[in-house]
């Protein structure tokens, strides 16, 4: 994440525990995606930068990484689209902003691969 | 102490543009590149029939030929693979690079060609100076970096495709070899045709080796072939003026062609040389000028077809 991302400046951008576990997180889906077999004894590396954080961080890497790797010609089973969604105050919402997801309401992250329907990820904060 | 003599020049205008859309370059919508191609993106299905051999960009998904890569489809009689529009060099057996050397090995160079991996150059498939056939002795394995170091460039042919991907190649024929004065244009791998021969000396007065790989060089025509060298002599003789100015003109052309995804052999390459010698050199770098150069060319691409 970069430093200017977030309301109040990050003062330590790498290495904290929410973004290591979206890096882990991150790994898991493309791992399910990309056709790996193709790649014996290679390494992918994927690298996601933060410019503005209001919200979906996850889902918004997810998009990004999708759409960067088939530009290169990895191949990959399908897309994979990712999008919060979230239930605040006897309301349901879509794409949740920052004040969404820390309003105290529950938020739901999915990614899919929409044309099998199959699912990468289902991570659900409360 | 020696005087530094500065000489004034007159003010040179210098060309500031601000970022703006570029517009794409078409011919008329009846020739659109569009018609006839069958372009899929990665989980698109492109036949349920199971009569069908898969190739590369494929999987099978429960009895379904899906697509793997955004590109487009290929089908060959029974097999059906999908070209990626973007994607390293998949190098074949066969196949014209131009590489530069980035290790020196025991036995065996170390090359980069724009593929996945580092393509493999053997001890044992270049040529001896002096065109010896003889096996290659530890003497020759510790003279290796006399022939070639890090950093130079060479052409060479695809002997064999290793079992993880990497390239063999060799410079068994005297047209391969180190490449000496020159300029290196990198461009996209997909946008250079499959030809019968990658060498061509274009009629303007310069030489280029069109690389499978995307890598082009170009280089003035040589006088007298030494061909007892074999691949070993580059010549560092300077350069006369006007062949500089032929190969400037051709690498911005070059590049004039590839920002507009036009295919690559020596007839377009000609043709957009042509078409620029209006313009002057460094114009033909600007947009508007690249655009109306690449119109120019596919106009005439288009008659020779026809």
């Amino acid at each position: 994440m970069a430093t200017f991302s977030t309301a109040e400046r990050k003062r330590r951008p790498h290495g904290d525990r929410k973004s290591t576990e979206m890096s882990l997180h991150l790994k898991q889906t493309f791992e399910a995606a990309v056709l790996t077999n193709l790649y014996l004894r290679s390494q992918i590396d994927i690298y996601v930068k933060i410019l503005q954080s209001d919200g979906g961080n996850y889902s918004a890497c997810v998009n990004a990484a999708t759409l960067a790797l088939i530009n290169a010609g990895i191949p990959m089973r399908d897309y994979v689209c990712a999008c919060t969604a979230g239930f605040v105050d006897e309301t349901a919402l879509a794409d949740l902003c920052h004040a969404d997801e820390s309003g105290g309401g529950t938020s739901l992250a999915l990614a899919l691969l929409p044309r099998g329907e199959h699912i990468a990820l289902l991570q659900m904060d409360a | 102490m020696r005087r530094l003599n500065l000489q004034k020049t007159e003010n040179m205008a210098a060309d500031m543009r601000l970022p703006t859309f570029r517009k794409q370059v078409t011919l008329s919508p009846s020739l659109s590149a569009l018609d006839g191609k069958d372009l899929v993106v990665p989980g698109d299905v492109i036949t349920s029939d199971t009569g069908f051999m898969r190739g590369h960009g494929t999987y099978m998904d429960e009895e379904k030929l899906t697509a793997s890569v955004a590109g487009e489809v290929e089908r060959v009689n029974k097999l059906i693979c999908v070209r990626p529009l973007r994607t390293r060099f998949n190098g074949e057996v066969g196949d014209v690079v131009v590489g530069r050397i980035t290790e020196v090995q025991q036995k065996r160079w170390k090359l980069e060609t724009n593929s996945r991996l580092d393509s493999v150059l053997l001890l044992s498939s270049v040529n001896l100076p002096g065109g010896e056939l003889r096996r290659r002795s530890a003497e020759d394995e510790l003279t290796m970096r006399d022939y070639l170091q890090e950093g130079d460039l060479i052409s060479a042919e695809v002997q064999s495709v290793f079992s993880d991907g990497a390239l063999s190649l060799h410079t068994r024929s005297l047209k391969y070899g180190k490449l000496g004065q020159g300029v290196l244009v990198q461009l996209s791998p997909s946008l250079i045709k499959r030809q019968k021969t990658h060498f061509h000396n274009l009629p303007c007065g310069a030489s280029i080796i069109l690389g499978n790989n995307g890598f082009v060089w170009l280089y003035p025509a040589p006088g007298q072939q030494d061909e007892e060298a074999g691949g070993y002599y580059t010549s560092l003789e300077p350069v006369s003026l006007s062949d500089r100015e032929v190969i400037s003109r051709l690498r911005n052309c070059l590049l004039a062609l590839g920002a507009h995804k036009v295919l690559l052999y020596d007839t377009s390459v000609l043709y957009c040389y042509e078409s620029s010698l209006p313009h002057q050199i460094k114009d033909i770098l600007k947009p508007e000028v690249m655009e109306e150069i690449v119109m120019v060319t596919r106009q005439k691409l288009v008659e020779q077809e026809g």
